[in-house]
């Protein structure tokens, strides 16, 4: 993508609201990778300096590098200034770090902490790093007049800064060396902090000021002879800050590393079929969540039950037909409203194909997962799946008095949940010998019926049909209830249905700015 | 509903162009108008193809509707135009060899 068009997205995602320094580093990444940062790194870049500019300590950052564009002259730019530095020697430029080979790989800075501002008096050095190897050099230079910060094996720091007779040597103990260190001096101390998952420690050490630090550019991941092959994720410099800063510095740091490299890839590859699809940007709210959706998924355990997923929300055809899992196309046929936050058929020819048979998806008899986000309930309305006779069934729709699921019983047994209001996130669960159907409404959610029955019967081979039922390859018994969603997978636990009805009712309700039923 | 009635190689005909405009286009074939056979009433043993007007309306892709493609004009035209539009009942698609399903009515839960 080139500037112009870089340009053009950040506005369209933030209209007049985009931090300019944000937009300038952007487009200096976009010019030096010959592509732009994801809409979600460009998302967390924005927040950052926004952030920053909001909690007050900007002003006194001096230099930032956020290595993680896997190209050298991407990663040399300074957020700060835009300036350049140099990378030297063998460095390896990977997706979300540098890392020296320990030998002749660094990194020189544009410019000198003096250059800088930095003094005596005020001073700040930070970096992050994974898969650190200890007692290494982390940045600074070794000039008389110096200022450095060094790991030191033991879980010690270590830092030596313009003082009385030329420099002054302090070390903390306890500091494991991953994750964001800082050292900063201000007001007569020189505090050291550590930001990782283990938590947050600090320490600080008084001793007074003296001295001139000499001008001389400053390096990364050596100093002397020293050459460090740690990952490192970020980098800079700043004037000296209070704890309180540092704390604050240090979250936002750790924040813009984490945002800009964990973003889901399958939410961004959803993300990028639907602009695709759309021929426009979704917004960075619906980016978010979308993200936020993927993770939440995966870290609750349930994705991989998950076999089709649809987010109908988009007022088009061609993205409404995405399945966030696969990123497949199913087919809308006939009459079908493509709304603002949901599809709605006619009746009578509008069905949604979703090009594949549940069974083909692994869907047994002894485990299934189907459901849907209804927005409204009219009449009787068979809406997800297929039937083949009276025996090959997965079904799930609602009467004017039930939610009700046929599921591979043999035809002996069609399951009902009798309730008053039937809209809302429905739905059933095959799992252990239990069929259960659960609603989720914006005023929580409920086990509305649990049927134990023995695994009869077998999976039809026909294609599911959302809106409608695929009755022997024939869509019938379609409705015109409003549809947000719709999903099946293989069977899952009451907790794995919870947590998933919950991401699901906040990506759609973030998504639309509709609220569930 | 409104739409065209047609055989069964003229149905197939104009769903194939459809899967044709999406395949020349390098794209999933994502929408279609569908065919549905006419069980009963004076267009019995014909087909029905929905051209109603809320589906020419639809955004489809990229904010276009159908009949911003120039095969759906055409498509149309030879259909006789939208003058040449019918209105079916849609009982006519049902299938009586279909038994309905009565449905269980209990009374909601309290």
């Amino acid at each position: 993508m080139n500037l112009s068009l870089s340009f053009a997205l950040s506005s369209r995602l933030f209209g007049s609201g985009v931090d300019p320094d944000a937009q300038a580093y952007i487009d200096a990444v976009t010019s030096a990778k010959g592509s732009s940062p994801s809409l979600l790194q460009t998302v967390a870049i924005d927040t950052f300096y926004k952030s920053a500019k909001a909690d007050g300590y900007y002003t006194s950052l001096k230099s930032l590098y956020l290595p993680i564009w896997e190209v050298a002259a991407a990663n040399a730019i300074d957020m700060i200034t835009l300036g350049s530095g140099t990378f030297v020697g063998g460095v390896t430029h990977a997706a979300g770090y540098v890392q020296g080979n320990g030998t002749t790989g660094k990194f020189n800075m544009a410019t000198s902490f003096f250059n800088q501002g930095l003094s005596a008096s005020s001073g700040t050095m930070f970096a992050g790093r994974k898969s650190v190897t200890t007692g290494q050099s982390v940045i600074g230079s070794t000039s008389n007049g110096r200022g450095y910060l060094l790991g030191r094996t033991g879980n010690i720091m270590r830092t030596e800064w313009i003082g009385a007779s030329g420099l002054k040597e302090t070390t903390v103990t306890g500091f494991d060396e991953e994750g964001i260190l800082i050292a900063s001096r201000l007001s007569g101390t020189m505090r050291y902090h550590r930001r990782n998952t283990a938590g947050v420690i600090d320490e600080a050490i008084a001793y007074a000021d003296a001295g001139t630090l000499t001008n001389s550019v400053e390096s990364v991941m050596n100093i002397s002879s020293t050459f460090d092959p740690s990952h490192y994720l970020i980098f800079g410099s700043a004037l000296g800050y209070s704890a309180s800063d540092i704390a604050i510095l240090s979250n936002g740091l750790k924040t813009l590393w984490d945002n800009c490299t964990t973003v889901d890839t399958d939410a961004a590859a959803y993300i990028a079929a639907v602009e695709s699809a759309l021929g426009s940007s979704i917004t960075t709210t619906q980016a978010s969540a979308i993200d936020t959706f993927y993770k939440s998924a995966k870290a609750d355990g349930y994705y991989t039950s998950l076999k089709r997923l649809y987010l109908p929300i988009w007022a088009s055809a061609a993205p409404n037909a995405i399945d966030m899992i696969g990123l497949t196309s199913g087919t809308f046929n006939g009459t079908v409203t493509h709304g603002a936050g949901y599809v709605q058929g006619d009746g009578s020819t509008g069905y949604f194909d979703i090009g594949s048979s549940m069974a083909s998806h692994g869907l047994t008899p002894a485990s299934g997962w189907l459901g849907a986000i209804m927005k409204t309930v009219i009449a009787n309305h068979q809406y997800l799946g297929a039937q083949n006779g009276s025996s090959e069934v997965e079904l799930l729709r609602h009467t004017t008095t039930s939610i009700t699921t046929d599921y591979n019983d043999g035809g002996s047994g069609r399951r009902n949940s009798f309730i008053a209001n039937r809209s809302g996130i429905i739905s059933a669960s095959r799992l252990s010998g239990d069929m259960k159907h659960f609603q989720r409404k914006a005023s929580g959610r409920s086990n509305i019926g649990t049927f134990t029955y023995a695994d009869t019967g077998s999976m039809t081979s026909l294609n599911a049909f959302a809106l409608a039922k695929n009755s022997s390859g024939v869509a019938t018994s379609g409705g015109t209830s409003e549809m947000g969603g719709w999903w099946f997978g293989t069977g899952v636990s009451d907790a794995a249905d919870s947590a998933f009805t919950l991401a699901l009712k906040n990506l759609w309700e973030t998504c639309t700015g509709l609220t569930l039923p | 509903m409104i739409g065209y009635i047609v055989d069964e190689t003229t149905a197939t005909s104009i769903l194939d162009g459809i899967d044709a405009a999406m395949d020349t286009r390098g794209l999933p074939r994502y929408w279609t108008v569908g065919k549905y056979y006419i069980h009963t009433g004076e267009h019995s043993g014909s087909w029905f193809l929905p051209f109603d007007d809320t589906m020419l309306g639809t955004d489809i892709y990229r904010k276009m509707t159908p009949m911003d493609f120039p095969e759906a004009v055409a498509m149309v035209e030879s259909l006789g135009g939208l003058e040449a539009r019918v209105d079916l009942d849609p009982s006519a698609i049902l299938d009586p060899s279909v038994e309905v399903e009565e449905e269980v009515v209990e009374a909601p839960t309290p």
